[in-house]
């Protein structure tokens, strides 16, 4: 029974076995289960906060910004361009010692130690941080500072190797001439945004795109897998402006309205057969390098933002009008009579009275009464189509922001006396760059050239993208354009612009002087001027067409001529030859610098008073009929016949410009109830009224 | 005792047990296919080793690059710089350059104080015009003065006496007065030796 029992108790070996194996099989299971849910724990449930973590550890992700595109000159000069600049900030979170970080840091970017152991302390008791210590600096001062900042002690992936230091990268626009074209490049704000001339107009081209760059880096900090959001990378724009002409333009100006004390003055430079603008100047001007220097004054763009009544110089048009239409030719004459005419009641008169004359001394000279007279054989609907055709009233479309479409009222809403008036330049408003092109259509044979002031936009590796292809419009023709050159021409060489005489090359053009509208005084202003000469040369091949306006000269004369006539001059000698135009030989300059003041004198003035913003100005001498009734005599001979019809049968105030608000006659104006007839030629006066 | 455990005995030939032996090919296959998996991934390590030092040479060229554009940039920005006329004429008038029929130039200068280095006078210059063609010295009035010749500024410099100056002091002006008392005895005999 012993050996029996014993033999029941004995343990299976192979049970044992089993048994222990699946033992280590359940810990094994276990160990596996437990491996595996917290795998699923990790990469399921907390999957985010760890790929963020691990991404923390070895993936940068930083946003730069592109270069803003580059502003060349015609010749390829850098106008405006970007480059980096680096900023150095502070995580004060993670600076232990602000104290002896503050030390290290005034004596690597300059400052005083308090001061910035001040901005850090308080930073990190805020919980801040960002906070900026030194900006704008260039990759060497970028150099340095990292030399001096670096701690042996400290490992970190990025520069400078101390800790709670950092550098951000950024951008600075730089404009190397200076103040040089500065109303046409404008500038841009600190956030890369164009907000003045080409900057602004062409922001979308020049705007540099946001890029998204994702490093990944080793446990050194080093870069091994680099991805980066690939964007379209801004252009550049190349202008038509020349530096060399630019700056001769803008010397010649600022010199000319020093000496004239002149409020400021304006100057544009245009290619004729082109139509390319070759220089814009407004002075005073700005350095679009000292934003915070900027006068608000000075920021317009007065070449293409503000309107002016032109004054004779608007003759062109109405000259032109008569001319195309065959209605006068400059050899035929017309009577000036006595040198005052009267039309809806409003006397228009020159200084003296020129007699007769043919048309090419009445232009030379300047004549009111001559011009009022051209004007209105043209009338009314051909006047109005002829301004329309050489593009007033309407942007001229150069690539500038904010350009004006100037003052031009239809027919519809003009008074008895606006042909008159318009005649003259005054119920209008245009801008400098308007007349401009106007005077250069009629160097250019008649053809308008859209002016343009964008050459190319092209891409970064060079490649043209877009060339500007300018709009051409035959305005009056080639015949028409050929005898106003020889009306020009006397301007300058017999007449009001003597002083726009060049040696060695023939020029033409013509003055124009007409008086401001007074925004105080609610009326003209006698003692406001704007003078201004509008021209081209050479004579028979015109390469440039020149125009100078000048806002309330004081010293040294008012009349176009005299004022702006000079810097016409100065001008023209200087570019001409660098546009390597050959001289024609000298020229021996046929008077002596005595100009003839324009005959019109002060009073290229008449009527009207529409003015937009002050531009416009109104009506000198005005008398109404109902004061000179004993005066008043109808010739024997009229040159005009104005219908009755086309005349209002009471005087009313003017009506505004479109966008004008109505202004007060500049002088006294009693409404005549009944005007016989809307043109009459004044008896000789027995005093005579108006400036001579 | 007996061992009860049976004791069967053992062929010392593998063969002779019933295991038959592995034959060679099938090791060379497995040291082959070892060999070819190791290669592999020792393959596998150096492309990813390669491919990360290359991302690292493309970080650092693009760097570089990036850093020449900048460097180019700031370049191209330096010489337009330097050769627009703004600068030259800038440039040529800190050489003292004038131009032609303009009246020379006389530029304020600030001249520290020497009572107060911190402060500046400004020295006010007053530029004479010159005529067309005339040259003429380029001289300047200012109407600045010396600090210690103006009136509001003292200039006599009062000294401390020593303890030691102080003690002597009664000596000093009994020698003091022999020699002025000598100085008269002396000088008429002086003159009266002239006479």
């Amino acid at each position: 029974m012993a050996k029996q029992s014993k033999r029941t108790t004995r343990p299976n070996p192979r049970q044992t076995a089993f048994t222990r194996f699946m033992l280590i099989v359940a810990v094994l299971v276990l160990w596996m289960g437990g491996i595996g849910v917290r795998l699923v724990n990790l990469q399921v449930t907390r999957h985010e906060w760890l790929k963020e973590r691990a991404d923390g550890q070895r993936v940068d992700k930083t946003e730069t910004k592109l270069p803003r595109g580059t502003i060349f000159d015609r010749n390829g000069r850098a106008l405006a361009m970007s480059v980096r600049v680096n900023m150095l900030y502070a995580d004060p979170t993670r600076i232990e010692d602000t104290k002896a970080a503050a030390k290290v840091l005034a004596k690597a970017i300059g400052g005083k130690e308090k001061e910035i152991a001040v901005k850090l302390a308080d930073a990190k008791e805020n919980q801040r941080q960002f906070v900026p210590l030194t900006k704008g600096l260039g990759e060497q001062d970028f150099q340095r500072i990292n030399q001096e900042l670096d701690d042996p002690k400290v490992k970190k992936p990025d520069a400078p190797n101390f800790n709670g230091l950092h550098w951000r990268e950024g951008q600075q626009r730089s404009y190397p001439y200076e103040s040089l074209a500065a109303h046409v490049i404008g500038f841009s704000n600190a956030a890369g945004i164009g907000q003045a001339g080409i900057e602004q107009s062409q922001n979308d081209i020049l705007f540099g795109a946001v890029i998204k760059k994702r490093q990944e880096r080793d446990r050194l900090g080093r870069v091994y897998d680099e991805t980066i959001t690939e964007k379209e990378p801004p252009k550049d724009v190349e202008l038509t402006i020349s530096v060399p002409i630019q700056f001769m333009v803008e010397q010649a100006l600022a010199k000319a309205v020093t000496n004239s004390q002149a409020r400021s003055g304006t100057a544009v430079v245009i290619d004729n057969k082109t139509g390319e603008i070759l220089a814009l100047a407004n002075y005073p001007t700005f350095d679009p390098n000292k934003l915070n220097e900027i006068s608000h004054e000075n920021l317009s763009n007065a070449a293409v933002q503000q309107v002016y009544s032109p004054g004779s110089a608007f003759k062109l048009v109405t000259y032109s009008s008569a001319l195309e239409r065959k209605l006068i030719t400059p050899e035929a004459e017309i009577d000036s009579g006595n040198g005052s005419i009267e039309v809806a009641g409003h006397r228009f008169s020159d200084s003296h009275s020129i007699g007769r004359v043919n048309y090419a001394k009445a232009f030379a000279h300047s004549s009111n009464v001559c011009a009022i007279k051209t004007g209105m054989k043209v009338g009314k609907e051909g006047f109005y189509q002829t301004l329309q055709n050489f593009g007033f009233g309407k942007r001229t479309g150069v690539e500038l922001p904010a350009e004006t479409n100037g003052i031009v009222r239809a027919p519809a809403r003009w008074n008895g006396d606006s042909l008159a008036s318009m005649s003259i330049g005054y119920e209008i408003g245009v801008t400098p760059l308007q007349m401009a092109t106007a005077f250069a259509t009629i160097a250019n044979n008649g053809v308008r050239i859209q002016p343009h002031i964008i050459k190319e936009i092209r891409q970064s590796d060079e490649q043209v993208i877009s060339v500007a292809q300018p709009e051409k419009i035959q305005v009056v023709s080639a015949e028409t354009a050929r005898d106003m050159k020889i009306l020009m021409r006397q301007v300058v060489l017999a007449g009001t612009g003597r002083r726009a005489q060049l040696k060695g090359y023939s020029s033409a053009g013509k003055t124009g002087t007409a008086w401001k509208f007074d925004e105080k005084l609610k009326k003209v202003n006698s003692a406001k001027y704007v003078s201004s000469f509008i021209g081209f040369a050479p004579v028979e091949d015109p390469a440039v067409t020149i125009a100078v306006v000048m806002d309330e000269p004081k010293v040294g004369g008012r009349d176009g001529g005299q004022v702006a006539g000079p810097v016409f001059r100065e001008i023209a000698q200087q570019i001409l030859p660098e546009l390597n135009v050959k001289p024609e030989g000298y020229i021996e300059p046929e008077a002596d610098d005595e100009a003839i003041p324009e005959i019109t004198a002060a009073n290229d003035a008449p009527p009207a008073g529409i003015g937009a913003a002050g531009a416009v100005a109104a009506a000198v001498k005005l008398e109404t009929v109902a004061d000179k009734k004993e005066i008043v005599k109808k010739p024997e001979k009229p040159d005009i016949e104005v219908k009755p019809a086309a005349v209002p049968k009471t005087a009313k105030p003017k009506a505004p410009a479109a966008e004008a608000k109505p202004k007060p006659s500049p002088t006294k104006r009693e409404p005549d109830p009944k005007p016989k007839a809307s043109v009459k030629e004044k008896a000789p006066p027995e005093k005579k009224k108006g400036k001579t | 005792m007996r061992n009860r455990t049976a004791r069967r005995p053992r062929p010392a030939n593998l063969s002779d047990r019933g295991i038959g032996t592995l034959p060679w090919s099938y090791f060379v296959v497995v040291a082959i296919c070892a060999c070819v998996i190791a290669a592999g991934f020792l393959l596998a390590a150096r492309q990813h080793f390669v491919s990360m030092d290359l991302g690292m040479k493309n970080s650092k060229l693009r760097k570089q690059l990036e850093d020449f554009e900048s460097e180019n940039r700031r370049l191209t920005i330096a010489r337009e710089v330097a050769l627009s006329p703004v600068e030259i004429t800038r440039t040529a008038r800190s050489f003292g350059f004038v131009e032609v029929g303009e009246p020379s130039l006389a530029i304020p200068i600030s001249v520290p104080s020497p009572k107060d280095p911190e402060k500046a006078v400004l020295v006010k210059a007053v530029a004479l015009e010159t005529k067309a063609g005339e040259v003429q010295a380029n001289i300047t009035r200012t109407t600045y003065q010396r600090p210690s010749n103006r009136a509001d500024m003292k200039t006599d410099v009062v000294k401390k006496p020593s303890a030691a100056a102080v003690k002597d002091a009664p000596a000093a002006k009994k020698e003091t007065a022999k020699k002025e008392t000598k100085k008269e005895t002396t000088k008429p005999t002086a003159a009266k030796t002239k006479k």
